[in-house]
């Protein structure tokens, strides 16, 4: 990564960050007035959370690509880098699937 | 004398490869609190005269504070990206002024955690007061300690680049704070919206 670094120009290596804190800017509105439409609109619990984590993805893939320059790195550090991921949406999704039984068991009465 | 240190290609790959699987296995350790969370929530059901939902609680929470935090955490990301580039470049000035920006800004993000728990327990609101407070207190105390952390890290980098130690060919040790800070701001990038927002 760093010989490919260091061949970028400074200038252009500044745009990109530039941008990539617009965009997270920008994002972090964007979540903020998801979340006011969100409570306006009465949107299910389980929709929110996903509409939140959704763009916090997008928010989280600008920051790995440009500032942690995952972009240049080698295929090995989108391995390890993802691993994780694919991880947290078989918890998750498997998890939430499951849940019927479980919200029974929470009604009172 | 000690500019003449140079880190190999290969020694720095390494170096941020060990680094991305340290930072994997973190996203799996706050993984696991944010799935239980999005879980534990989801299957509480709506308040009823018979029921409380504890996760309505969620609403007392100060959604302003946090999206102060947010900017906070996302400009101390720009400045330490800006840091790395600087140590790409080898410039020693360029890295501490960045570097201690960044740490000012996590110093201020802390102060303001600080006042919002300060505000939690003046009302009598801790860990142990409903399952929603205790996912609140474990998710934002555990980021906390991991922003801590990483200001400590900075804090050494700094002092190391106030002394010129880094070059065009020694830098490894920029990278590889700025990649474990960048991982705090993406943890909170979770964070802020499914516990102030949704």
């Amino acid at each position: 990564m760093s010989s490919e670094l260091a061949h970028t120009p400074h200038e252009t290596q500044m745009k990109a960050y530039m941008a990539v804190f617009i965009t997270l800017m920008i994002l972090t509105g964007v979540t903020v007035g998801a979340s006011v439409l969100g409570h306006k609109m009465n949107w299910n619990r389980q929709t929110a959370i996903w509409i939140g984590l959704a763009i916090a993805a997008v928010k989280a893939t600008c920051v790995a690509l440009i500032f942690m320059h995952l972009k240049q790195e080698q295929r090995i550090f989108y391995v390890v880098a993802l691993f994780p991921f694919a991880l947290i949406v078989v918890l998750i999704t498997f998890t939430l699937g499951d849940l019927d039984r479980w919200i029974y068991a929470l009604v009172p009465g | 004398m000690e500019n003449v240190v140079v880190e190999s290609t290969e020694m720095r790959e390494r170096t941020r490869l060990g680094m991305w699987l340290f930072l994997a296995s973190e996203i799996m350790f706050f993984a696991g609190f944010i799935g239980a969370y999005v879980v534990l929530r989801t299957i509480q059901p709506a308040t009823t005269p018979g029921h409380v939902n504890p996760f309505d609680d969620l609403g007392h929470l100060n959604k302003w504070l946090a999206l102060v935090n947010t900017v906070v955490l996302i400009t101390s990301s720009l400045t330490m990206a800006l840091a790395v580039a600087a140590a790409h470049r080898g410039d020693n000035k360029a890295i501490a002024k960045n570097i201690l920006i960044t740490m000012v800004l996590g110093v201020t993000f802390l102060i303001i955690k600080g006042f919002e728990y300060n505000a939690k327990f003046q009302a009598d609101h801790f860990p142990s007061t409903s399952v929603m407070y205790a996912c609140y207190f474990t998710m934002t105390g555990f980021h906390g300690l991991h922003v801590l952390i990483g200001i400590l890290f900075l804090f050494f980098i700094w002092l190391f680049a106030m002394r010129g130690r880094y070059s065009v060919n020694r830098n490894v040790g920029v990278e590889v704070t700025g990649l474990y800070w960048h991982l705090v701001d993406v943890i909170w990038i979770f964070l802020f919206p499914i516990l102030y927002l949704l």
